[in-house]
């Protein structure tokens, strides 16, 4: 058989890592630190765009790191224009650092051979954080152009030997621009290489030339340089000592710890397959070690391993990713052991002849049907988690206790004018509010108002449906109670509110409807709902006044004072009307709570059921209509837990399902879209799921 | 003379043979259909649909991949399967060769015990083996089921390595041993590549054992889902108000294919390797 050449390899080795972390790109979930980059990306992206150079030289986010790699993250905010939001520059930046960790595996490839290459395009750990929107695939690549410069450098006996010294002296300056911890742990490396060459005299010019192009690369260090290099060095100080770094609570030899076990599979399962090679690798470079230091063109990779760990070690911190800054060392360590015991092998074979006896050689059907088999599983699977990972991009899960949401039941959501989304549910009122700068944490203020069940806005301020009565919430967070002193009720209870276009505020109670004038006078309006518990209003343009209650939809046309009632021998039966929808075509849309679906053309009420149409559920909880015209409906499943999310584009029925976006499946109680195109559910238990809608998404109107 | 039959009686003949080919394909084809139809239906009102794909969706095939967690059942069969055919093969050619070639005080007694052993249905110890296991500190671990197949392989499996063993000439390792190699190298490398046959049936039943098996795998590791093996965890799916044929026919149709596989990569030394051990055991 012709042995495949060395390019095959090569390429054989730079696409499986390009396929490796593309995949890990599209199934990873998002990691801590993630966000705050791409906050970060998206702020210098803004900068750059306003032409405010100084402000990107002054930006204050997240300055204890240069800036080198967040703006490369940037042009890909840039490169995304208008559809740049937290979402779409998250992927676009695990996008290019997945680049960057293709090209630090393509640089290792021709430097130190395939083999070295194929086990760092393997090891897990640098798979994760070379695929994830963090800061390590640049100064990786980085640290290996800087040594491997110098070793060539110390090879070369040709005129261009200054230049190689440079050239890694530039490429280590680049690195600590993007990181320094990379070029903090090659420095003995480097340090050694240029004295064991005779060398040692550079150092000052190289040193000089390397922390020149680190200044330069690092627009931050532009004004007040030392200064802010101070205040960085301060910052990792403090750090140490931070709440993160106690809560964390890792011992002295954690960074062992992290290379001799594979963190990554453990945490993703998911993403990678087996267990890892991350622990056997760290074994054989242990290995490697005395037969390295002996050779003296390779003991400076013992230097730059064993430096490194104790590095590590004595530094407090001890996340997982700053082992990566040691991975290129074991996977060259390694790769020799690897080479040598597979010649072993080889020649034993040749000598016993053991394989060729008792080799199985299955029959080539048997093969077939081994390869159909596992490929048909692998693309299966590969199939469903990509269709998953797609469809789970833009999606954040907001869960009770986590970032400020009292419980997890949400029954109203309304976006404010002011950018702010309010949520009501049993424990009152949450009002969430995006950071001023990306990398800080929404805010979250929370208003005591009962059992909430629905929410409106006009000028006056935020109107509050709950169990303790109506109340109304002005900008500064203050409430007061409006509940009207009205005689159909026993207790107070008033279940939902709407405000009309002319500023009355209509409100539906267990016993009939109200109307609260611009006067200030409330009158009472029995006729609603028959009588009975108004669970829903709309307000339709032309003045018409829609009550959804059980079992029944009443029309008042206040002009004429009118009232239209339709019920059981409209099919609304027995079941609860959750709510009530006006769309800009002038349907009226009616959900109900068991019937299905109920749409009035102006003549008629027309039932989409799932029996008729494409509705996974009888039960619908809530209905939003989105600008573009597009409706969505939440559902409830029947006899269990969980419910439905649709989307309705005039011709089909889009299901949002588990297995082919981020909805959880949970019931969806409430949606509302804010003013940054986020779609926000409201859920009966588990809290509020956003989904970030496309720029197309939402925004255009289909006429169908 | 071979006399022709008939053309009357080769009709018959093909008749027959078809309609056995068809009794035996027709549960699997059954299986098959069903994988492929929509929304957990074992039976379709469409009568063609009976016979042939009328309608198809891989849903069921993505569920059992992707939602349930038919891989991780799939690879605890795999360990589970994999050791007990090791370890079956090294203890029962180890004990084999041992019979076969060397005389020891109980040597006859000991095969008669085995022989004796294997007249007790497996079944019975069912309890025993679950009350050993706990004192072993075992049940429910997968190490325990390795531990209970592979005893459940032994007698078999020993009694057709000794059969096949003794149909190998001894003067072949007395000459690797008059070239220098120890009882252990002959064993290794003169015997063993010659009993491969007999090493493939064993292979085959160990394998079977630790992959087929419904009994011993449900009450030996009875839970939780992420340790169960893959015939007990597909009963699993079925609950008191629902059972997903659609789900099952798929994982039923994915979980034959490994046997077939081995199968097909141990065929050619099969029947020697019954025939030879077995009949001059």
């Amino acid at each position: 058989m012709k042995p495949v050449p060395l390019r095959g390899w090569l390429l054989a080795v730079i696409v499986l890592a390009a396929l490796l972390r593309l995949w890990a790109t599209l199934t990873l979930p998002v990691d801590f630190d993630e966000p705050v980059y791409v906050g970060a990306a998206l702020d210098y992206a803004r900068l750059i765009r306003q032409g405010d150079w100084v402000g990107v030289i002054d930006y204050p986010g997240n300055r204890q790191h240069p800036a080198l790699h967040k703006l490369i993250y940037a042009g890909g905010a840039l490169l995304l224009g208008d559809a740049a939001n937290q979402t779409t520059v998250l992927y676009a930046a695990r996008l290019i650092a997945a680049l960057l960790g293709t090209a630090a595996v393509a640089l290792l490839a021709y430097t130190a051979g395939p083999l070295a290459a194929g086990l760092l395009a393997f090891h897990t750990l640098t798979i994760k954080y070379t695929a994830q929107a963090y800061l390590e695939a640049w100064p990786l690549t980085l640290s290996i152009a800087a040594v491997s410069a110098w070793e060539y450098a110390g090879r070369d006996e040709s005129a261009r030997q200054r230049l190689w010294w440079y050239a890694g002296a530039v490429a280590w300056g680049l690195a600590t621009a993007a990181k320094m911890n990379y070029a903090l742990v090659a420095a003995p490396a480097m340090v050694f290489l240029l004295v064991e060459r005779g060398q040692w005299r550079r150092l000052p010019g190289l040193a000089g030339v390397a922390t020149l192009t680190f200044v330069i690369a690092n627009p931050t260090l532009w004004h007040h340089p030392l200064e802010r290099l101070a205040a960085m060095a301060g910052f990792w100080m403090t750090y140490t000592q931070g709440h993160e770094v106690q809560a964390a609570n890792y011992p002295w030899y954690q960074p062992i710890v992290w290379l001799a076990t594979a963190p990554a599979v453990g945490w993703h399962p998911e993403v990678f397959f087996g267990p890892g090679l991350d622990p056997w690798l760290t074994l054989l470079a242990l290995i490697a070690l005395p037969a390295a230091w002996r050779d003296p063109q390779r003991r400076y990779l013992v230097v730059w391993l064993v430096g490194g760990v104790l590095l590590l070690l004595a530094w407090p911190t001890k996340w997982p990713q700053y082992t990566l800054t040691l991975v290129v060392p074991i996977v060259r360590l390694a790769a020799p052991v690897i080479m040598r015991l597979v010649t072993w092998l080889h020649d034993f074979n040749d000598y016993w002849g053991w394989s060729t006896l008792m080799a199985l050689r299955p029959p080539r059907a048997a093969l077939i049907m081994l390869s159909l088999f596992i490929g048909f599983i692998a693309t299966v699977y590969a199939t469903a988690l990509v269709t998953v990972s797609i469809g789970s991009i833009g999606w954040r899960s907001i869960s009770a206790g986590h970032g400020g949401l009292p419980s997890g039941a949400i029954y109203a959501i309304q976006p404010l004018r002011d950018g702010r989304v309010a949520l009501g549910g049993e424990a009152g009122v949450t009002i969430w509010q995006a950071p001023v700068v990306s990398e800080d944490p929404p805010r979250w203020y929370h208003l005591p108002l009962g059992h909430v069940y629905a929410l409106t806005e006009t000028s006056a301020g935020l109107w509050v449906a709950s169990d303790r009565g109506l109340a109304l919430v002005r900008e500064n967070n203050n409430w007061e109670w409006q509940t009207p002193p009205l005689p159909l009720h026993a207790e107070v209870l008033v279940r939902t509110v709407a405000g009309g276009p002319d500023g009355t505020i209509w409100i539906g109670t267990n016993a009939g409807g109200a109307v609260r004038r611009n006067d200030g006078q409330w009158q009472p309006l029995p006729q609603a709902a028959q009588g009975g518990m108004v669970i829903a209003i709309a307000i339709d343009p032309k003045g018409a006044v829609w009550f959804g209650g059980i079992g029944v939809v009443s029309r008042y046309i206040p002009a004429s004072d009118t009232w239209q009632h339709f019920a059981r021998d409209d099919g609304f039966a027995s079941a609860g009307v959750a709510a009530i929808l006006v769309d800009q075509r002038g349907n009226v849309w009616a959900a109900t709570l068991g019937n299905g679906l109920a749409r009035w053309n102006g003549v008629h009420w027309e039932w989409l059921t799932t029996a008729n149409r494409q509705l996974p559920a009888q039960t619908i909880t809530t209905l939003l209509e989105a600008a573009s015209g597009e409706l969505w409906v939440g559902a409830a499943r029947p006899l269990t837990t969980g419910g439905f999310l649709l989307r309705y584009d005039g011709q089909t029925w889009h299901h949002y399902l588990p297995r082919n976006s981020g909805f959880t499946g949970a019931e969806p109680l409430a949606l509302a879209i804010d003013q940054s195109n986020v779609l926000w559910i409201g859920t009966r238990a588990d809290g509020v799921l956003t989904y970030q809608l496309t720029p197309w998404q939402g925004k255009t109107f289909l006429f169908w | 003379m071979i006399r022709k039959p008939s053309r009357s009686v080769q009709i018959l003949q093909y008749t027959i043979l078809i309609l056995g080919v068809l009794f035996a394909i027709y549960p699997l084809w059954f299986a098959f259909l069903a994988s492929g139809r929509t929304g957990d239906r074992l039976y379709t009102l469409n009568l063609l649909g009976m016979f042939i794909p009328t309608e198809w969706t891989f849903e069921n095939y993505r569920a059992m991949i992707f939602d349930r967690p038919l891989l991780t059942w799939l690879r605890n069969s795999i360990y589970v399967a994999g050791v007990t055919t090791v370890a079956s093969l090294v203890i029962t050619t180890s004990a084999a060769f041992a019979f076969s070639r060397f005389k020891f005080y109980g040597r006859e007694f000991a095969l008669i015990l085995l022989l004796a052993i294997q007249t007790f249905p497996g079944v019975l110890s069912l309890v025993a083996v679950a009350q050993l296991l706990t004192a072993l500190g075992l049940y429910g671990k997968h190490e325990g089921l390795i531990l209970a197949y592979t005893t459940g392989t032994l007698v078999f499996s020993t009694w057709n390595m000794k059969g096949y063993f003794d149909t190998i000439p001894i003067e072949l390792e007395e000459a690797a041993m008059i070239d220098g190699c120890g009882p252990i190298q002959s064993f290794i490398l003169i015997a063993l590549p010659l009993a491969r046959p007999a090493l493939a049936v064993t292979a085959l039943l160990g394998f079977l054992a630790g992959w087929g098996d419904f009994i011993f795998a449900s009450v030996l590791v009875p839970a939780p889902d992420s340790m169960k093996l893959v015939v007990p965890g597909l009963f699993s799916l079925a609950n008191s108000q629902s059972v997903p044929w659609g789900n099952f026919a798929a994982g039923g149709l994915l979980i034959i294919l490994p046997t077939i596989i081995v199968f097909l990569s141990l065929q050619r030394f099969l029947v020697s390797g019954l025939t030879v051990g077995g009949v001059k055991g």
